[in-house]
This record gives C-alpha cells, sequence and structure tokens, in this order.
C-alpha cells in the first residue's frame, strides 16, 4: 500500500511545494524578492512531470491503486496522466512568465506560487478523480485558488471587480454542480462514477432524475470549461486578472474541466438512452453548446480590441472546438475506435491550446506589465521592432491557434475534425463544415494581432512598456518551439494522447457504449476481459 | 401513488403537524393572551441592543479571521471524530493500521501548516 503513495507522486510533489512556498512566504522577511520561489515550484512542476512521465510506463504494465488506499475515489489510467502533463505543462511555464511580472505589478506575494500549485493540484485531481465527491471537492480547491489568483493585484479596483465576479458566477456553478450530484446521488445511490454507470445502464437508475442530474452537471461543466451560453464571466475575468494568472487560468482550467466532463460523461452516462436515445441526451446538449460556442466567441471575438479580451472569447470558441471531440463517441458505432479518437482529438488540442495560450498570455504579461493594466493595441503595437523575439512567439500563438499548418494547432484541429469525421461517417459533416468556417472568420482578429505587432508604429507619446524578464522570454520562447515542434513532428504526441484516449476502455464503463441505440454490439477485439472490467 | 414515495409518508405528516401546531400556539397567544404593549415591550430583543440601524457598517477584518480559525479546527474535529471512533477497528488489520494512523497524521500536519501560516500573518493578534 505504500507503493499507493507513489502512484500519486505527481500530486503530493505538487502539494508539498504549495506547502514549502505558503511558509516561505511568512517567514522570508517582508518585501524581499520572491521570485526564486517561481524557481523552486517550477521546479516541483517539472517533478512532478517527470513523475507523471514514470507513472506513464509503470500504469501500462498494470499498475493499480489497491483498493483500501483511497477507496476507488481515484482513477489512474493514461487519460488522467495524460491532462496531468498537460496542467503541469501549463502551470510550469505560467509560473516563469510570473517572476518579474508581479514585483512590476507591486504584488510580489509568496502566496501566488502557493496558490498556483495548489489549483494546479486541484486540476490533477479534478482529472483523476472516480467519484463525484472526489471531483467536486477537487474543483474547489481549483476554483478558490483561482478566484484568489484573479485578484491578486489586490491594489487594482479592475482585478478585484474580475475576481469578485468570478467568485460570485464560480460559486453559482458550484451550486449547480452540486444539485446535479445529489439528484444523480438520489437516481441512482452512490457517488461512485464507475457504479453509476453501471446502474444508469442496467436500468437500476431513475432515469428522469438520472437525466436532470446530467444536465446541472453539463451545465456547471459548461460555466467552469467556458462554453457559451454560460461564458458571460470570461472575458471580463480574463481582461481584469494579470496576465501571469489569465494564462494559467485559460490553460489550466479548461484542461481540467474537460478532462472530469469526458470521464463523467463516459463513465456515469455512457448507457445509450443518456448518449444519444433521448430528446435530452448529451449529445444534443453538447452539439448545441459547441455550436452557439464557436459561433458567439469568433464572432464577439472580432469586435475586440484588446488583446486580453480578445483571447477570452478565442477560448469560449476553442471551447466549442474542443466539445467536439466529446462528440465521436456518440457517433461511433465502435466503442474502443472512438476513444481512441477521443483522447487524439481531446488531449492532443489541449497541449497545443495550452502551449499557444501560454506563450500569448506571456507576451501580454511582458508588455502589460508596467501598470498598463490593459493590453490594447497601443501596448504592443510595433512589437516587431522592439523585441522581435517576443513578436515572432506572439506570431506563432496566433498563427497556432488559428490552425496554420506546421503548428500543433493546425494539427490538433486536423485530428479533431478528421477523427470525428470518420468515427461519425460523415453524421458530423455539417459540424465540421461549420467548424471550418468559424476558423476561417477567426482568422481576421488572430491576423490582425500579427499585423499590429509588425506593421504598426510604436506610438511616440506611449512606448511599448516592455518587461525585461528572462525567465518569462524563456518561457514564452519553449512554448512557442513546442508548438512548431508539435506541429511538424507530431506523430509521438498524438500516439501518445490516442493511447490516453483508450485507456478509458479500462477505466470508463466500455459496456454502456460502443453500438448505437437498437444497433448490434460489435465484437469486442481488446484484450481486456469483459470479467476484468465487471469488477472494477 | 408511486410506492418509492410511501417511506416519505410519515415525514410529510410530522411536517403538516409541526407547522400546525406552531399555528396554533402562535394565534392562541394572540387571541387569547392581554396585550398591554409599550414602545420598549414592542422591540423584539426587550432588554438587549437596537435590532435596526444602518446596515452599511464597517466590520473588522478581525472577526472573519477568527470565525476562519473557528472554522479550520471545528472541521478538523469534524474529522478526528469518527476516526477516532473506529481507531480500534483499524488497528485490527495489521496491513491498514499505519495508513489509519499515518493518514491522519498528514491531514493534521496539513492544518497544522496551515495555522502555522495563520499565525505568522497575524490572524491571532487582536490589536
Amino acid at each position: 500500500m505504500v507503493d499507493d503513495l507513489l502512484l500519486i507522486s505527481p500530486l503530493l510533489i505538487v502539494t508539498v511545494m504549495g506547502l514549502v512556498s505558503l511558509l516561505v512566504g511568512v517567514f522570508a522577511p517582508a518585501g524581499s524578492f520572491k521570485g526564486w520561489l517561481a524557481f523552486l515550484t517550477s521546479f516541483g512542476f517539472l517533478a512532478a512531470l517527470g513523475a507523471c512521465y514514470m507513472l506513464w510506463h509503470e500504469t501500462s504494465a498494470g499498475a493499480a491503486f489497491s483498493s483500501q488506499s483511497f477507496h476507488y475515489s481515484l482513477t489512474l489510467d493514461h487519460f488522467g496522466l495524460a491532462l496531468c502533463g498537460v496542467i503541469l505543462l501549463g502551470a510550469l511555464l505560467a509560473t516563469l512568465t510570473a517572476v518579474h511580472y508581479l514585483p512590476a505589478q507591486k504584488s510580489d506575494h509568496a502566496e501566488y506560487y502557493a496558490l498556483i500549485a495548489f489549483s494546479a493540484l486541484g486540476m490533477m485531481i479534478m482529472v483523476m478523480a472516480a467519484d463525484l465527491l472526489t471531483l467536486f471537492v477537487a474543483l474547489e480547491v481549483m476554483s478558490i485558488s483561482i478566484y484568489i489568483l484573479a485578484g491578486f493585484k489586490r491594489d487594482s479596483s479592475f482585478s478585484t471587480e474580475s475576481a469578485m465576479k468570478y467568485f460570485i458566477l464560480g460559486s453559482f456553478a458550484s451550486a449547480i454542480l452540486l444539485l446535479g450530484i445529489s439528484f444523480t446521488y438520489g437516481a441512482t445511490g452512490t457517488i461512485s462514477m464507475r457504479e453509476i454507470g453501471l446502474a444508469v445502464a442496467g436500468g437500476d437508475a431513475h432515469s428522469e432524475l438520472a437525466l436532470f442530474g446530467m444536465v446541472m452537471l453539463i451545465v456547471a461543466f459548461g460555466f467552469k470549461i467556458a462554453a457559451a451560453p454560460f461564458h458571460m464571466w470570461t472575458p471580463d475575468v480574463y481582461e481584469g486578472a494579470p496576465a501571469s494568472v489569465t494564462g494559467f487560468m485559460a490553460v489550466g482550467v479548461k484542461a481540467a474541466g474537460f478532462g472530469a466532463l469526458a470521464r463523467l460523461l463516459l463513465t456515469c452516462f455512457g448507457a445509450p438512452e443518456y448518449r444519444d436515445g433521448s430528446a435530452v441526451s448529451w449529445e444534443t446538449l453538447i452539439v448545441i453548446l459547441a455550436v452557439i460556442s464557436m459561433c458567439a466567441g469568433n464572432l464577439m471575438a472580432l469586435a475586440q480590441k484588446n488583446l486580453k479580451r480578445m483571447l477570452a472569447y478565442s477560448a469560449i470558441a476553442h471551447t466549442g472546438y474542443l466539445l467536439m471531440a466529446l462528440l465521436v463517441v456518440p457517433a461511433s458505432s465502435d466503442g474502443e475506435q472512438a476513444l481512441n479518437a477521443l483522447g487524439g482529438g481531446l488531449v492532443f488540442y489541449l497541449l497545443a491550446y495550452t502551449l499557444a495560450n501560454v506563450a500569448a498570455f506571456g507576451v501580454a504579461a511582458a508588455v502589460g506589465a508596467r501598470g498598463v493594466e490593459d493590453a490594447g493595441e497601443e501596448a504592443y503595437a510595433g512589437l516587431a521592432g522592439r523585441d522581435p523575439m517576443l513578436a515572432f512567439a506572439l506570431t506563432i500563438a496566433m498563427l497556432s491557434l488559428l490552425g496554420i499548418p506546421l503548428t500543433a494547432g493546425f494539427m490538433g484541429k486536423l485530428t479533431l475534425f478528421g477523427e470525428l469525421l470518420s468515427s461519425g461517417g460523415g453524421e458530423y459533416l455539417w459540424l465540421v463544415v461549420v467548424a471550418v468556417v468559424n476558423s476561417v472568420v477567426s482568422a481576421y482578429y488572430y491576423l490582425r494581432v500579427v499585423m499590429v505587432a509588425y506593421m504598426q508604429d510604436e506610438s511616440a507619446e506611449k512606448p511599448i512598456a516592455l518587461l525585461k524578464s528572462a525567465p518569462l522570454r524563456v518561457a514564452v520562447g519553449v512554448a512557442a518551439i513546442l508548438t512548431l515542434v508539435f506541429g511538424i513532428m507530431p506523430n509521438k504526441a498524438i500516439n501518445a494522447s490516442t493511447r490516453a484516449g483508450y485507456s478509458l476502455v479500462h477505466t470508463s464503463n466500455p459496456a454502456t457504449y460502443g453500438a448505437r441505440v437498437s444497433a448490434a454490439k460489435p465484437a469486442i477485439t481488446s484484450t481486456v476481459e469483459p470479467k476484468d472490467v465487471a469488477h472494477r | 401513488m408511486d410506492p418509492n414515495y410511501a417511506p416519505y409518508v410519515p415525514v410529510v405528516i410530522i411536517g403538516i403537524l409541526v407547522v400546525g401546531l406552531a399555528a396554533v400556539i402562535l394565534l392562541a397567544n394572540r387571541f387569547l393572551g392581554p396585550r398591554r404593549t409599550t414602545r420598549e415591550k414592542a422591540i423584539p430583543y426587550e432588554s438587549g441592543v437596537d435590532p435596526v440601524s444602518t446596515p452599511r457598517q464597517r466590520f473588522s477584518v478581525k472577526f472573519y479571521m477568527t470565525a476562519m480559525l473557528f472554522l479550520i479546527f471545528d472541521l478538523e474535529v469534524v474529522f478526528i471524530y469518527p476516526w477516532a471512533a473506529r481507531y480500534s477497528e483499524f488497528l485490527r488489520d495489521n496491513a491498514f493500521a499505519p495508513i489509519a494512523f499515518w493518514g491522519m497524521m498528514f491531514f493534521v500536519t496539513i492544518l497544522s501548516l496551515g495555522l502555522l501560516y495563520e499565525w505568522k500573518r497575524g490572524a491571532m493578534d487582536w490589536e
């Protein structure tokens, strides 16, 4: 059972880093430079990333928690580990952008790094959670830390406003999530996701109550992942929060939210009646959310002049694209193939999105550090003349978000759309067409940023207040280089994410999906024996 | 009626009884009792503080700090009591005993670090 502690080593490392930063904060003399804590925390994230990598190979050899240790409240599979990796990568790079950014904002407190570590911890538990209460507690650990981080510039009314808005709407979403959990519990009598799935599939559940719970859960996650029409908080919060926080918030919360949502839908509500059988099946709901998010995000982004606000609307649009990845399961007639497709689409896209966003928000932090507060066009016009490297990284980030070949974003979109088409057999051709049209529309506002950075002149009366920070440049540079690397040589990463999706065969409820309603079940070709699945 | 709801019938009955009884008592008091009101007697807390004041008052943040400190210890107790009640049972299982012990120690350590943080930050200084 002590081995089980090794299996959660990424979580433990991050916890310890958070506690260390917290204590250093009170014992270090007030007003001293806290940037070195960023390196310590980043080192912790790097170690946790290494632990994830180690576990990735370990789990394929069949490592699993012994039953007593966590009482089935955590799942260890490639899907969770891959998303933990994405979250840790985002946290690592976002921490480095803060080293000199925070002192420039006069809010250099050690609590910043503790809160980043705690929210990363919450995110990691969220994607590994195997029962609804663990999921809820993890979500709260993540959310509460992020609420505080959003208001980290305490004397800026702008930042405080964003924290307040996020807190009120976020706690509202949490309440809806709890309502969903209690309805699901009422319908099935259990909080374990796996048992809920079995009860739902076996017809033991009160189906109206369970459906109601499912809708509530989807609504609550819609808030967290900023899917339209639950996106109203996003622009204000992204704009008001310090740029280094927004970068982390944009990537971490989204990865955690999508991981937990995918696991929840596949494990608890994989049964045909909930998946695609009735009028309020999650297939229908997800399609609606995806279309609204894509269109609303892209259309609103067209009008934005502020870099951070534009990225917020772009985050909503990307939520729309990402939601499409969940549709491969109801669309496909072959469960395993669908899970492969889900992993390849979702995890890789999240990786690409994380890298691009960290680079973009890193640049926003660099140009908006000296109290400029917002990253309007003036803040970075003519950036190419002042700092070619940052301007180039910004360009790569924008091209990746837009989905231009040779960037990770292109491979992500290609995989995601391709998988949806091939598993649905053309059923979702219309949705892919909508997504591609939306991507074309998004070219206007992404390329506009590049144009402002390269083709406009620096304004004479308000020159760019560029932050001199080596760690920030390293983080932005690494993110940009990885974006290119994954765009040019995506094979390994796509294989790994496919494998991540495939691991859900073992840890979700494969018996409940794989065949469309009334269609014959395909023969199971995997090496997993059905009995192995049944008593897990 | 759906047989699933049958167990809740007593709950509904006791709900009706509770509301009914309270209503009867209050109404009986109103109709039967003598009433000679003065201004002093009409306020909710007869010998207490004035209950009506402007709501836009500022509270010292100290009160919130105390409330948060209380919450830490309160939650700690909520988790430790059930653990302590079943601890002798845990000890019987040799494999599980160290986990039961060190698990709680881990929890208490994290809580104590939180307390240490609050202490050093000055949450306990009343002045």
